[in-house]
């Protein structure tokens, strides 16, 4: 499937049968800096039908690692963050699964994605063996403090991946307020 | 019998990320494998916390060149174990009626926890590094500096700052005011508690426990006349050098 563009989706189980373990990297680099930099935090959000965050049990991130039923769970740093996902066991309410990256919202200087570059996402099957990729297109990310990676999603019975790459200039309080969960 | 604080504690499972490949290789080498550990692989995997209606997954792939290896069902992730406590949305006040309350895993995690009011923040680490600042500055013990170039524990604008990125590398911290004035927490949500000023000889300090990630924020009452340096020793922080820092990896 290889190398995607934004907006574009490769279908998974469809293509893979049998996949339901996959493996989700996010990486990106950071200019180093001797002053306060940003640092960005992967949040996957697993969402209804209608784009909600089922809970706030469903979001998944460095401090609540594993969804409830254990189908979203943060694995290693291999890449920046990796993510398993058990897609057979992804509850029947949960239409996608976002991968977002955030800005932590530290009052003492917390940046942008300014001095960020090379940001990508990418499925794997469980074995690491790479399905597909998004690189994120540099552009001027000077007032970007969140980022839509891409997002899993079920299409009838398969599962599919898009990519996105949209930022936020409202950070994690834009993000919790589109997905309408509590921060 | 002294603890024995240097070892990892291989028998408690829950909320860890799985083992990668390579680091269970390593871990499962014979040369890191002491004969003589107490706890063997085989015990560690039959220690079960999943409770018997939690959902069950497929067997986990047996390969160790699998990433999914060690992959565990969430029953197993969740510490269960705390007690019921307050959440910050339910008091404006800690003290003797409400000494205490706990904050979920997302404000544990967020942004920044303010506390206004502090004339002195302590702090300790998991490794037991141990530092305090004061408002004007003045550094005692060892600083703990986060990956994003700014102390864990800190100051700005005279107000102390946690920061809850680094959540997991800070173990408990103090929070010390003046008697006559109240402590007051905020954090990201915007959720607010303030400890009140002194009453009489007794007066509210702010004790911050991280419990494998999240936060417990307690009014601990002391004599109003305690000056700062007894009390970081009557809770027992021991100022460490940075020679001990460095020792233990900081």
């Amino acid at each position: 499937m290889g190398n995607l563009v934004a907006g574009a989706n490769a279908a998974l189980t469809a293509e893979n049968p049998g996949l339901s373990k996959i493996l989700v990297g996010l990486g990106w680099q950071s200019i180093p800096s001797r002053g306060p930099q940003s640092e960005l935090v992967p949040l996957a959000i697993m969402c209804d039908a209608g784009g909600r965050a089922v809970s706030n049990d469903h979001l998944v991130f460095f401090n609540q690692i594993a969804s409830p039923e254990g189908s979203v769970a943060f694995a290693g740093t291999e890449d920046q963050e990796q993510i398993d996902v058990d897609l057979s066991l992804v509850p029947a309410g949960v239409a996608k699964i976002t991968f977002i990256v955030y800005v932590d919202p530290d009052l003492r200087g917390p940046g942008t994605f300014s001095a960020i570059r090379n940001q990508y996402i990418r499925v794997a099957t469980a074995q690491n063996q790479e399905l597909v990729r998004f690189d994120i297109p540099q552009s001027p990310q000077d007032n970007i403090t969140a980022m839509m990676f891409g997002e899993l999603y079920r299409h009838r019975e398969d599962w599919k991946f898009r990519a996105l790459g949209q930022g936020y200039t409202t950070g994690l309080r834009g993000v919790a307020a589109d997905f309408r969960f509590d921060v | 019998m002294a603890l024995n604080r240097s070892s990892t504690r291989t028998d408690i499972t829950y909320l860890s990320r799985r083992v990668k490949p390579a680091a269970r290789a390593e871990t499962s080498a014979p040369a890191t494998a002491p004969p003589s550990s107490p706890v063997s692989p085989a015990a560690v995997t039959s220690l079960s916390l999943s409770r018997s209606s939690a959902p069950t997954s497929p067997a986990p792939a047996t390969s160790a060149a699998t990433p999914w290896a060690g992959a565990r069902p969430a029953a197993e992730t969740r510490p269960t174990r705390l007690f019921p406590a307050p959440g910050i949305g339910e008091t404006r006040l800690l003290n003797a009626q409400t000494p205490m309350i706990r904050l979920d895993r997302r404000q544990s995690a967020i942004g920044s926890l303010l506390v206004t009011g502090a004339t002195s923040a302590a702090w300790e680490s998991p490794e037991r590094v141990t530092g305090a600042m004061t408002v004007d500055g003045a550094v005692s013990g060892t600083s703990i500096k986060c990956s994003g170039n700014r102390p864990l524990v800190g100051y700005m604008d005279g107000t102390a700052v946690v920061a809850l990125r680094h959540i997991r590398e800070l173990r408990r911290s103090l929070f010390i005011g003046q008697p006559s004035a109240p402590l007051t927490v905020e954090i990201f949500d915007g959720g607010t508690v303030t400890l009140p000023a002194a009453s009489g000889e007794l007066r509210y300090i702010l004790s911050l426990t991280a419990i494998d990630g999240v936060i417990e924020l307690r009014a601990e009452p002391v004599p109003a006349r305690a000056d700062a340096a007894e009390l970081w020793q009557e809770f027992g922080f021991s100022m460490t050098t940075n020679a001990a820092a460095r020792r233990q990896g900081h």
